[in-house]
């Protein structure tokens, strides 16, 4: 009974994931290198300056808000 | 200076009885035994066991937050951080010290690679698929088949995908690493002088570069402009329900730009930033990003033992608003939680005064028998609320004046004995913090008196 479950969730994990390995391995392609990156450049620069945005609203909210200790040193 | 009895009390069970935990346990090892036994590949195992205690830590951890507020979400947070910082060390151990593969998620015992398998003569033609994600990886060689070692032998050594290698794929490395920052910044607005957290969450930045970049580019960039080859797996059962991955040669590709070389990032080997300048030192990717989870780690677990210094009942806050925090963390170990159903008597009047209690869940009623044999109700508490103090301002009492009754399907009060309490109440040790508590106290004690006392002639 259980290893029939535990044949089951097996066979469901394999459909639920890729089952090519593509991460982090293997070589560069042919040809791929400076230019590819440079071509891709305003990706990056819009992803830093999404991050950048993003975080600097947090800090701004964070640095708005007062927190106890602070209230609990005032006292 | 860290608060040791206090680490130790926040990571026990304490919404759950001993008997559940106990009965938690014997089923996990008993799965975990039964899997091993069975010959289940590692990740099956580790997945057997953790699976009974994920209701009790759920359970538990919402338990935690409503209890100890923000502390208790730093806490449950940075367990996660660490163990998913234990996922990407594991992995740079198989790498480094098991001559292990990265090709994650690890190839999958499925039909094609079965039947690569079986056309090679590495498996017997009957033998079915069994959908087993791989555990070892035999290293592939420029040509795609197998690499040879000084001996002559194929290079045989671990998939390093680190235990749950099925969920190494780009979007659980966002989704985490946004989780991170995301639970970081709420943290920060909680404990915002926290520099340890500041750390963290500036590494979760620049993490947050690597992974944003990368995930677009395996998503949304699939124009296939670069000549390549996928690697072929045959896989086969090595021992039980082992199973080992074997390279069979290659296959002529076109690849995108995640294929082709987006895969490894910002700042790895292979990476933007060594391509653009030359440098040939970078650390590769799961290098790195074990050592991104270590900037991220490291500090956030600082972080929370510094606030674990002040890990503190909040409804035991609400009940004694003049504690300081060490006094409040001092008295929330001093304590014990009791649990009660609908209707449950929390004491009985008459019964012997050994403590009083704060309600933390559900609601309690007062209620008094009058001499003529009526039940008065003379209160109903809130969450916050102290009950069953006033027989130690009245020295007069040693024994219950009402009975206190559970109202709610999950009623919780947490007990402070009565040393604890004559300790507050007599000022033993000097403290001027349960001074003002003694005072606050005896102020609660003759209202709430003088309101029984007309309650009783209003009945």
């Amino acid at each position: 009974m259980f290893n029939q479950l535990i044949s089951g969730a097996t066979l469901l994990l394999s459909l639920l994931v890729p089952t090519l390995a593509k991460a982090a391995s293997g070589p560069l392609a042919e040809g791929f290198g400076r230019e590819s990156w440079l071509g891709k450049i305003h990706v990056v620069a819009v992803v830093v300056a999404l991050v950048l945005l993003a975080s600097g609203v947090l800090v701004f909210a964070i640095l708005r808000t007062e927190d106890d200790d602070e209230e609990a040193d005032d006292d | 200076m860290i608060n040791f009895r206090s680490l130790f009390r926040f990571f026990s069970f304490e919404a759950i009885n001993i008997r559940i935990v106990l009965i938690t346990a014997a089923i996990s090892y008993m799965l975990q035994l039964n899997a091993i036994i069975s010959g289940e590949p590692l990740y099956m195992i580790a997945f057997v066991t953790l699976l009974p205690w994920i209701p009790l830590v759920l359970f538990e951890g919402v338990w935690k937050v409503k209890n100890y507020a923000a502390v208790a979400f730093l806490g449950v947070f940075t367990i996660l951080q660490l163990g998913h910082f234990a996922e990407h060390l594991i992995q740079v151990i198989q790498i480094d010290f098991f001559n292990g593969t990265v090709a994650c998620p690890p190839p999958v015992d499925n039909i094609n690679n079965a039947l690569r398998a079986v056309t090679m003569g590495l498996r017997d033609v009957a033998a079915q698929a069994s959908f087993y994600s791989v555990e070892r990886i035999i290293k592939p060689g420029a040509d795609g088949f197998a690499a040879l070692g000084m001996d002559g032998q194929p290079l045989r050594g671990v998939a390093a995908c680190a235990v749950f290698g099925q969920l190494d794929i780009e979007i659980v490395h966002l989704v985490w690493e946004l989780i991170g920052w995301t639970g970081t910044g709420v943290c920060l607005f909680f404990f915002r002088r926290n520099i340890f957290l500041w750390i963290a969450f500036a590494a979760l930045c620049w993490h947050a570069l690597e992974h944003l970049t990368i995930t677009y580019f395996y998503y949304f960039d699939q124009a296939k402009l670069w000549e390549g080859f996928k690697q072929l797996w045959a896989t086969y059962p090595l021992d039980g329900k082992t199973f080992v991955a074997e390279p069979v040669g290659k296959e002529a590709a076109m690849l995108n730009f995640y294929e082709a070389g987006g895969k490894f990032g910002l700042m790895a080997r292979h990476g933007m930033f060594e391509q653009l300048t030359g440098v040939d030192f970078m650390p590769p990717r799961a290098h790195l990003h074990m050592g991104y989870n270590l900037v991220i780690t490291v500090p956030t677990v600082i972080g929370f033992l510094l606030e674990s210094r002040k890990i503190a009942n909040r409804y035991l806050g609400a009940a004694f608003q003049g504690l300081s925090k060490e006094e409040l963390t001092r008295l929330t170990n001093q304590t014990t939680y009791a649990r009660f159903g609908d209707g449950d008597r929390v004491f009985s009047q008459g019964d012997r005064i050994d403590g009083a209690y704060v309600v933390s869940s559900g609601k309690v009623e007062i209620v008094m028998d009058r001499e003529d044999g009526i039940e008065v109700s003379l209160a109903t508490l809130d969450p916050g609320q102290l009950f069953g103090e006033m027989g130690y301002i009245d020295k007069g009492q040693d024994r219950r004046m009402a009975h206190a009754i559970a109202r709610g399907r999950r009623v919780e009060c947490i007990a402070l004995d009565s040393q604890t309490i004559e300790e507050m109440v007599q000022n033993k040790d000097g403290r001027s913090g349960f001074d003002s508590v003694r005072k606050a106290l005896e102020k609660l004690a003759k209202q709430r008196a003088s309101e029984n006392r007309t309650t009783l002639r209003e009945a």
